[in-house]
């Protein structure tokens, strides 16, 4: 109702309320907007409180939502506002008290209209209160104390925004992570094998399939960007190794090479392939074939200087010729079987060909014998128990002669020839199976057993006492104990049994009867000579915790017989010469140390 | 209601006092507190030593007011049918005896109950039902005492050897307990010129018992606003410990608070002084001004209070003090 609709009324009750409405309304909206302000200052000054706090605690942490917030706080001054909003009465009882009306207005606004004399001054007290009433007079303050919690606001809001960010903390490059889900990229790749047209390629393509599987994998999952980049690179490289193929000029140098080998069609093929390994194989058979052909024209010819020689009735010099043509049959078996055994034992290495050529050239095959011997002999020490007793079956079971099993090719006991390949593949077998037995082995101070096959030409004078003293050569801590066998072609058969304790003061005793082998007429084994070479092999074996033990394998480098010298070391001494077979010896060298420290009696 | 009577009822009051003021001089407040007590149509207890005028108070304003008046004094041997009256045997004139209402002094219409508080507790209890509801009980019989009805005790504070502190229900029918103070230097001098010679105030009638009825109807329709009223009601749950919104002193130096008559007693006594005032609706300042006498004997101090020497006064002053005058909706519009 307003004032100047009820002012035509002319009714005075109803002037004074009208009146009085309108300064309550504006005392209800400067209220309202006080509630308001307070609540901003309020909320603005908690969020700025939170916003510096959290500006100082976490400077990372964006302060933007905090502003946001803000907005927060009107509205909850706007709800406050309206909950706690005053009753009309309690408007103008304020109205009453701010004008000085004595209770007069209020009670005048709660009149029920039946004035009497005492209302009538009621209402006329009131009416003189309003009178000097303004919005501006009757409005309660609006900024009260609390909205100095603006200033205090807006310094805290201004202060958390001020904090410095934190510097980014520099990445390496390439951390983060990637995920990728294969399009089928790495998955052509894992199916590359089945396309591969040699071993080789083969084997490398599922190296690079087996490779892409687990990069397909780890990329699923997430990976590092370096990591995937360095595994993409490696696998890319496998790839290209895989599939290399030859450029222009080395096709062109492979396709001269080959017509230059036309008359060799196996090597020619290899050096095609680009197989150097075959090519070797091929040049060593082309090479065994022409001197083959050699020996079969000396034979035929020295037939018929011989046929010759006895037509002419010279017996003498017809028998020596065929003696002559005999001894060069021979050599010709021993150095075929030499030659296949050294293509089927690589590892046997230049001692084994260089004694094959000299068997070749000037019929002595000592070196070859020699080299044979150690090469069964280290082989020998690296075969279990029942390896060699399968081995010792095989071989009592062979021909007496070797050249008989040469020139009839058998090797098995099935009586089956066994190809260079095979014979290859079951010695790399046996190797890596010693080699796990050698480790497994490690720990123990007991030298292996070591087969001894002697073959010598004593032609009689090999007749040597049972009884000898040698001296055996050895270093290292523990017993060593060796057993050996020799078997000659001689006129006897040595067998000896030695025992030594320490390094080369133990006694030992000569295999009985005439000397196989290399002792002297007299039985008494001759002194061993360190300073030439290493006379024994040291095998460390170092473990954790234990103490350090070793094997000992002899060595004879002057063709001695030593598999009848099994010595026995008591560790109380050490020969002169002995220390500089260890110095050869390929130990490492705080073993090496270690061993001198000892026998010196540091 | 005319203006006219409104008037009236302002010229009596001042004819009031200026008769009074012919006898007892001084005592303005007294004088004042005494009327709103008459107007408002209760009793007043006036305490206050020996010799302050208290029943040269009473007997001026009876004379004032043309009202029967009469004077009981209050004697530890005074019995209640001293006070009521009793039936006695009276022979008639033919010699026939029966039974004959003796009046007691208590169907005056002013009566001065002296040193009230010397009489046992069975005498004082007399004036329980007269006070209460201007009626006596005498040998099954009910007798209402003629209107206008008004009780005016005194008590001396001093002696208080051989007296009966009157319990609280028969304080909480005395409308006000008027403190009669000692008279300054001035007020001595001239009580003293005026007692000690010839002269004899003479006190005018100005007021009858219907015109004093007519008077505190006038009073009734004097207007309270919801705000005043809630005051008196704060003021008087603010004076009662066992309450919850009750004033940190009333709690701590209170026993027992003001009831229900405490807060009619404010409200009638401010009505009065609104009119006084010349206002025709009561005002916060008229609670304030009627508090203290119409609350000082209904509150009961603690024992802290006693042994502190704070008086009901101090008591009901802090209280005011304490209890807002506005209600919190009102505060915080105007904090």
């Amino acid at each position: 109702m307003s004032v100047k609709s009820v002012s035509e009324g002319a009714n005075p009750r109803d002037l004074l309320k009208a009146r009085a409405s309108g300064l309550v309304r504006g005392v209800q909206r400067a209220l309202t907007l006080r509630a308001t302000v307070s609540e901003v200052a309020s909320w603005s000054a908690l969020l700025g409180t939170l916003a510096l706090f959290a500006a100082l605690v976490s400077p990372s942490w964006p302060r933007w939502p905090f502003l946001a917030a803000l907005a927060v706080g009107p509205m909850i001054g706007l709800w406050r506002a309206r909950r706690l909003r005053p009753a009309e009465s309690d408007v103008v009882h304020y109205l009453d008290r701010k004008l000085g009306a004595s209770e007069a207005l209020v009670t005048a606004w709660e009149s029920d209209g039946a004035e009497g004399v005492l209302g009538e001054r009621t209402r006329v007290r009131a009416e003189k209160a309003l009178s000097t009433a303004t919005q501006r007079t009757v409005r309660p303050r609006i900024v009260r104390g609390d909205a100095w919690a603006l200033p205090m606001a807006i310094a805290t809001f201004l202060a958390a925004w001020l904090v410095p960010h934190p510097h980014p903390r520099a990445q390496p490059p390439g951390t983060d992570r990637v995920a990728w889900h294969d399009d089928g990229t790495l998955q052509r790749i894992e199916r590359l094998p089945d396309r591969a047209t040699t071993e080789e390629e083969r084997r490398r393509l599922e190296e690079a399939s087996q490779e892409a599987r687990e990069l397909r994998e780890q990329l699923e999952s997430g990976l590092e960007r370096r990591d995937a980049l360095d595994r993409i690179a490696s696998l890319e490289h496998a790839l290209e190794e895989a599939h290399r193929t030859p450029t222009g000029e080395e096709m062109r140098a492979q396709d001269a090479a080959a017509e230059a080998l036309e008359s060799e069609p196996d090597m020619a093929a290899a050096v095609r392939d680009g197989d150097t390994e075959r090519l070797t194989r091929e040049a060593e058979r082309a090479a065994a074939r022409r001197e083959a052909a050699d020996r079969e024209r000396a034979h035929e010819a020295l037939a018929s200087a011989a046929e010759a020689a006895r037509a002419q009735g010279d017996e003498a010099l017809a028998t020596s010729l065929d003696q002559a043509a005999s001894l060069l049959e021979q050599r010709a078996e021993e150095a075929q079987i030499a030659r296949e055994l050294a293509e089927s034992m690589p590892e046997l290495g230049e001692g084994l060909a260089q004694g094959l050529d000299q068997l070749s050239r000037e019929g002595d095959g000592t070196a070859l014998t020699r080299e044979l011997a150690d090469a069964m002999r280290d082989a020998w020490s690296r075969l279990s128990p029942e390896e060699r007793q399968r081995l010792a079956d095989a071989l009592r079971d062979a021909p007496a002669s070797p050249s008989d099993g040469a020139q009839s090719g058998d090797s098995g006991d099935d009586g089956s020839p066994m190809t260079a390949d095979e014979m290859e593949t079951a010695l790399r077998e046996a190797l890596e199976h010693l080699d796990d037995l050698q480790t497994q082995m490690g720990q123990g101070g007991q030298g292996l057993p070591m087969p001894g096959q002697g073959q010598g030409q004593g032609q009689g004078q090999g007749q040597g006492q049972g009884q000898g003293q040698g001296q055996g050569q050895g270093q290292g801590q523990g017993q060593g104990q060796g057993q050996g066998q020799g078997q000659g072609q001689g006129q006897g058969q040595g067998q000896g049994q030695g025992q030594g304790q320490g390094s080369g003061d133990g006694d030992g005793q000569g295999g009985p009867g005439p000397g196989g082998g290399h002792s002297d007429p007299t039985g008494q084994s001759r002194d061993l000579d360190g300073t030439a070479g290493p006379l024994a092999r040291v095998r460390p074996r170092r473990l954790a915790g234990a103490p350090s033990r070793s094997s000992v394998e002899w060595v004879d480098p002057s063709d001695t017989d030593t598999s009848h010298v099994v010595g026995s070391d008591t560790g109380d001494g050490t020969a002169p010469t002995d220390r500089g077979a260890v110095d050869h010896a390929p130990i490492p060298d705080d073993y090496r140390q270690h061993v001198q420290s000892y026998f010196d009696g540091h | 209601m005319t203006e006219a009577k409104l008037d009236e009822f302002h010229r009596t009051i001042a004819s009031i006092k200026d008769a009074v003021a012919n006898v007892i001089v001084g005592q303005e407040r007294v004088v004042e507190e005494v009327l709103l007590c008459l107007f408002a149509g209760g009793h007043v207890l006036l305490e206050g030593a020996p010799g302050l005028g208290k029943t040269m108070l009473v007997r001026t304003l009876a004379d004032a007011m043309h009202l029967r008046f009469s004077r009981i004094q209050f004697t530890p041997d005074l019995m209640p049918g001293d006070i009521v009256g009793t039936n006695v045997v009276v022979e008639d004139e033919r010699g026939r005896k029966r039974f004959e209402l003796s009046r007691g002094p208590i169907f005056g219409q002013l009566v001065l109950a002296d040193e009230i508080n010397r009489a046992t507790p069975k005498t004082q209890s007399a004036l329980l039902e007269a006070m209460a509801e201007k009626s006596v009980t005498i040998s099954g019989t009910r007798h209402a005492l003629e209107e206008p009805f008004f009780v005016l005790a005194t008590e001396n504070p001093i002696e208080m050897e051989g007296t009966y502190p009157l319990p609280e229900a028969q304080l909480d029918r005395f409308l006000f307990k008027v403190l009669i103070p000692q008279p300054d230097e001035d007020t001595l001098v001239a009580i003293l010129e005026r007692t000690t010679g010839n002269a004899k105030p003479e006190v005018p009638r100005v007021v009858d018992g219907p015109k004093l009825m007519e008077m505190r109807e006038l009073v009734r329709e004097v207007r309270v606003a919801d705000a005043v009223t809630r005051y008196v009601a704060r003021l008087v749950r603010g004076s009662d410990p066992s309450m919850p919104d009750a004033a940190p002193s009333a709690k701590k130096l209170l026993r027992y608070g003001a009831g229900v008559r405490g807060g009619q007693s404010v409200m009638l006594a401010a009505k009065v002084h609104a009119l006084l005032a010349a206002r025709g609706h009561v005002s916060l300042e008229d609670i304030r001004r009627v508090a203290l006498p119409a609350l000082r004997h209904r509150i009961i101090p603690s024992f802290e209070a006693e042994a502190d020497g704070i008086s009901p006064d101090a008591i009901v002053a802090k209280i005011l003090e304490e209890i807002p005058e506005v209600s919190p909706s009102v505060a915080r519009i105007a904090s």
